[in-house]
């Protein structure tokens, strides 16, 4: 049955998956090749040491895109059909969607997997300088991780029932535009509500804990 | 002729005769004039005078603790006791009997600042802004410093003051103040700061990633484990002649020549080279023209590799190792170098001390590439409480 499953979506999401590897080689070309005042044998190495952050951005991007399309591919086809293939299949529903969840999770693993690969070859080319170092295989876990969180509530909140998600949408939409109004009109001093949300989701351990730190394939 | 020459001399004369009173008038009307400008001047003082006492007339109360003190107004009472003794208990871990003479000579003051007006925010979203009268409210607190009759730029703290805001702001004051008691290179090698703030849990790791990654081929050799590069990088000897030679290495000077100097030394430098002349060395990394771009540059726009936290690092450390007495050990300053006025405050040789840096810092490099127990604790739950969500979602209904 998985393999069923995994296949499917595997159908679903394979143009994603594959832009999603080639992204995975081209950033850290990009980054340990153009990285400013390069010479051929040696790097300057804070210009290196700031590409390569900015290259953890682009990791953090791609995990993010990467999981929002496969969570949303994972549900269109059934959606599409008002989930009569689903339903008729003889498992429980609950199991079904753990089996689903798990094949997207493993998706998500094969761009991981690129990323390290792709990262770590890119960087024993590289003349790398012998203070840095490079660790393909910790991001890979980072970007597994990291891509699972949005996968996670994006498939959670498509799996609902279509009334609960209405009723999110509505209440994160209301919430925007009455902070946005108040602090308009002068009544507070700027968004409070919005920000009394955000405050705690970029604190350590919050659920944005992935995306706060640094995705570096090369550091220290 | 004569005639006419007599008659010239005769006017010239007369005229000279009436401008003499006139010239006596202008003197006494220029004596009047400074007069009332000295008038005008001291009025202005006393005016100035005036103000500040009415603006202190709210600053009744003096909080003590041991002989530091500081005037607050009743609102920020209890907060600048707490404060102040925070403070001071921090000032004396570093040093010891030297802060009550410091605080002797340091008048602090801490008071509320009201505002009257406030940006209208109905306006912002339309291109421009105008300011709203609103009831008196307090919207921050100003700490002033005055240290040996100079006054030092004071801090603004935010409304409502929190305490550790106001007692990071009474120790950068004690921080000024013991830097007048340094010797003169030990102050400048400090930045005129002595530190007394606490590292905070991530700074040595941070301070590694500084200095692992450092524009400086010799900062990078010194975390690598190489303790003259070490004391060449803290420059703790003395500033060597060469500063380029002597820190930088040439992968290093294409990137120097870009950010090196201040914007002083970088517009006398793009005046004396041509735009053409400068591509040389930041476009093509020609080897000439980047020396060429160094040498326009003055010595001082190379700064020590290390970056001022480091040396303050170090010079904690110092103080630690040194124990009880080490400031005072310092401040007599008979060393002739700051490595000699350290190991004198720690009580051990300048080599032992750095090398005792340098395993510290060694020590902050981040032992695992991994994501650390907080980011995979945080996924693995958000994961699992989407899974869980997941599996009770019944899209169909």
């Amino acid at each position: 049955m998985f393999r069923a499953i995994l296949y499917t979506q595997w159908k679903w999401a394979r143009p994603v998956l594959f832009l999603a590897i080639i992204a995975a080689g081209w950033i850290p070309l990009e980054a340990l090749r153009s990285s400013p005042y390069k010479e051929l044998g040696t790097y300057h190495v804070p210009s290196l040491y700031a590409s390569i952050a900015a290259a953890g951005s682009a990791y953090q991007y791609l995990a993010l895109a990467v999981a929002v399309v496969l969570s949303i591919s994972a549900w269109q086809a059934d959606s599409a059909r008002q989930h009569v293939y689903a339903l008729s299949l003889p498992i429980p529903r609950w199991r079904f969607v753990l089996l689903r969840f798990g094949a997207g999770a493993l998706l998500l693993g094969i761009a991981a997997t690129a990323v390290g690969l792709f990262g770590g070859i890119a960087a024993a080319l590289a003349p790398l300088p012998p203070s840095l170092h490079a660790y393909p295989v910790g991001l890979a876990i980072r970007f597994w991780l990291g891509t699972l969180i949005p996968f996670g509530l994006i498939f959670a909140l498509l799996c609902s029932s279509p009334r609960r998600v209405k009723i999110v949408v509505a209440a994160v939409v209301t919430v925007i535009a009455v902070d946005m109004a108040l602090a308009g009109f002068g009544v507070t001093d700027g968004p409070q509500l919005i920000n009394w949300v955000l405050r705690p989701l970029y604190e350590s351990g919050s659920p944005l804990t992935a995306f706060l730190s640094r995705w570096m394939l090369v550091d220290v | 002729m004569s005639d006419r020459f007599g008659l010239t001399v005769f006017a010239l004369l007369v005229l000279a005769a009436r401008a003499l009173p006139a010239q006596d008038e202008l003197r006494v009307l220029q004596a009047r004039r400074a007069q009332l400008m000295a008038r005008v001047d001291s009025l202005a003082l006393v005016v100035r005078a005036q103000e500040n006492a009415a603006r202190d007339s709210n600053l009744r109360i003096v909080v003590h603790d041991g002989a530091a003190f500081m005037r607050t107004t009743v609102a920020l009472e209890g907060v600048g006791r707490d404060a102040l003794k925070a403070a001071t208990r921090q000032a004396r871990l570093v040093l010891a009997d030297d802060t009550d003479s410091l605080a002797t000579d340091l008048q602090l003051s801490v008071r509320e600042y009201s505002s009257d007006y406030r940006v209208d925010r109905r306006f912002l979203g339309l291109g421009g802004y105008s300011l709203a009268a609103t009831p008196a409210k307090f919207a921050g607190a100003m700490l002033a410093v005055r240290f040996a009759a100079v006054d030092y730029s004071g801090t603004t703290l935010d409304w409502p003051v929190a305490r550790a805001n106001l007692t990071a702001g009474i120790v950068a004051a004690f921080e000024r103040a013991a830097s007048t008691r340094l010797p003169a290179a030990l102050d400048g090698w400090l930045n005129h700061r002595v530190p007394l703030r606490a590292d905070a849990a991530e700074f040595w790791t941070s301070l590694y990633r500084a200095l692992a990654t450092s524009s400086a081929a010799v900062t990078r050799r010194c975390v690598g484990g190489n303790l003259a590069a070490c004391r060449l990088a803290l420059a703790i000897d003395s500033m060597p002649t060469d500063r380029l030679a002597a820190w930088h290495d040439e992968s290093d000077w294409q990137g120097l020549a870009v950010s090196a100097g201040d914007p002083l030394n970088r517009t006398a430098l793009y005046q004396r080279m041509s735009i053409d002349e400068r591509e040389q060395c930041t476009k093509l990394a020609k080897r000439d023209a980047c020396l060429r771009m160094l040498s326009l540059l003055p010595p001082d726009a190379l700064r020590i590799p290390v970056p001022e936290v480091g040396r303050a690092a170090l010079f904690h450390m110092a103080l630690e190792r040194g124990g009880p007495g080490a400031f005072r050990r310092l401040s007599a300053g008979a060393a002739p170098s700051v490595a000699g006025m350290l190991g004198a405050a720690a009580g051990e040789s300048a080599d032992s001390l750095v090398s005792a840096w340098q395993r510290r810092v060694m020590a902050g490099r981040p032992q695992s590439p991994l994501p650390d127990t907080t980011f995979f604790l945080a996924s693995t739950v958000c994961i699992v409480v989407c899974g869980a969500w997941a599996a009770r979602g019944k899209p169909w209904t």
